[in-house]
């Protein structure tokens, strides 16, 4: 299978199809800011963007086909409770104390910190990336897709020191 | 004391249900809209202490229409523009006609966020 999102996302024209075969490849998929362009440029070749009465639902795939590699990518090399619990929390904030708690109390809160800790690494490597992009939509949709993300964290960020203080 | 109210507006729901978990979060009330029309109708209702906007909604300057038509009708209202910085730059929309807060550059920083809504909304009190 292609390493490459743009081509993956040539080949597959539905949101799921693409979804299913990012998240095969487990993380091992090329996402630098050469990529993030060539998979930017497919996406509006498919869906030219307008000045005027944009297609809101095409715009919003936008954000979600970079959220799904961003996600893909940052949650690599973990096992499944933590895909699972990334996944979840992406879709619904209102889980991340929940979430946030169990792990803790499966892991303790130092290991369950410093999963939390490499993944924002991880995200923070992407920006990176995508702070080289020209200026234009194709950056626009990738800092859309992102910025959740930043939002996640600093929830996350809230409930581990909620947990830290119920365990002094 | 009742709660600050924070309006954002943005037709991403899922900036609007992370953004709004942010400001809860720090001790604020949220509401929110998807496009123009949701906006001015309810801010129009329930009249918010900060509203926080994006820039491409509908059109690409579907901000500035929004920002134009609450500055008019809420003068006071503090208003935050959130948008990538080359939306603007590039199609020169003559920001410095409105009456902005402050600008928001996405991937807006939540303390940073936080700290704008916080210190315009105290200005606004004084």
């Amino acid at each position: 299978m292609s390493k490459s999102p743009a081509h993956i996302f040539n080949e597959n024209s539905s949101l799921d199809s693409f979804k299913e075969a990012i998240r095969l490849l487990n993380g091992d998929f090329f996402f630098d800011t050469d990529e993030m362009l060539l998979l930017g440029e497919a996406y509006f070749k498919r869906y030219p963007d307008a000045f005027h009465h944009r297609d809101r639902n095409e715009v919003l795939m936008g954000y979600e086909i970079v959220r799904i590699c961003v996600l893909e990518k940052a949650v690599s090399g973990y096992d499944q409770s933590v895909k699972d619990c990334l996944r979840s929390i992406v879709k619904d904030v209102s889980l991340i104390n929940r979430h946030v708690s169990s792990c803790v109390k499966d892991r303790g809160y130092e290991q369950a910190y410093a999963v939390y800790s490499e993944i924002m690494q991880k995200i923070n490597e992407i920006k990176y990336c995508i702070d080289r992009l020209p200026l234009g939509m194709v950056k626009e949709r990738f800092i859309g897709g992102l910025a959740i993300f930043y939002n996640i964290s600093y929830i996350v960020n809230v409930a581990f020191k909620a947990q830290k203080n119920n365990h002094l | 004391m009742r709660k600050k109210l924070v309006f954002i507006i943005d037709d991403d729901p899922v900036i609007i249900m992370t953004a709004g978990a942010v400001l809860e979060a720090a001790g604020f009330n949220t509401a929110s809209a998807l496009n123009e029309s949701e906006a001015i109708n309810l801010i129009n209702r329930f009249v918010p202490d900060c509203v926080l906007c994006d820039m491409m909604m509908e059109s690409i300057d579907t901000g500035v229409t929004i920002i134009r038509a609450l500055n008019h009708k809420h003068p006071h209202v503090p208003i935050f523009l959130m948008s990538s910085i080359s939306d603007a730059t590039e199609h020169n929309f003559k920001l410095d006609e409105l009456d902005l807060a402050g600008f928001l550059k996405k991937p807006v920083d939540p303390e940073t966020m936080i700290a704008a809504v916080q210190r315009s909304i105290e200005k606004n009190n004084h």
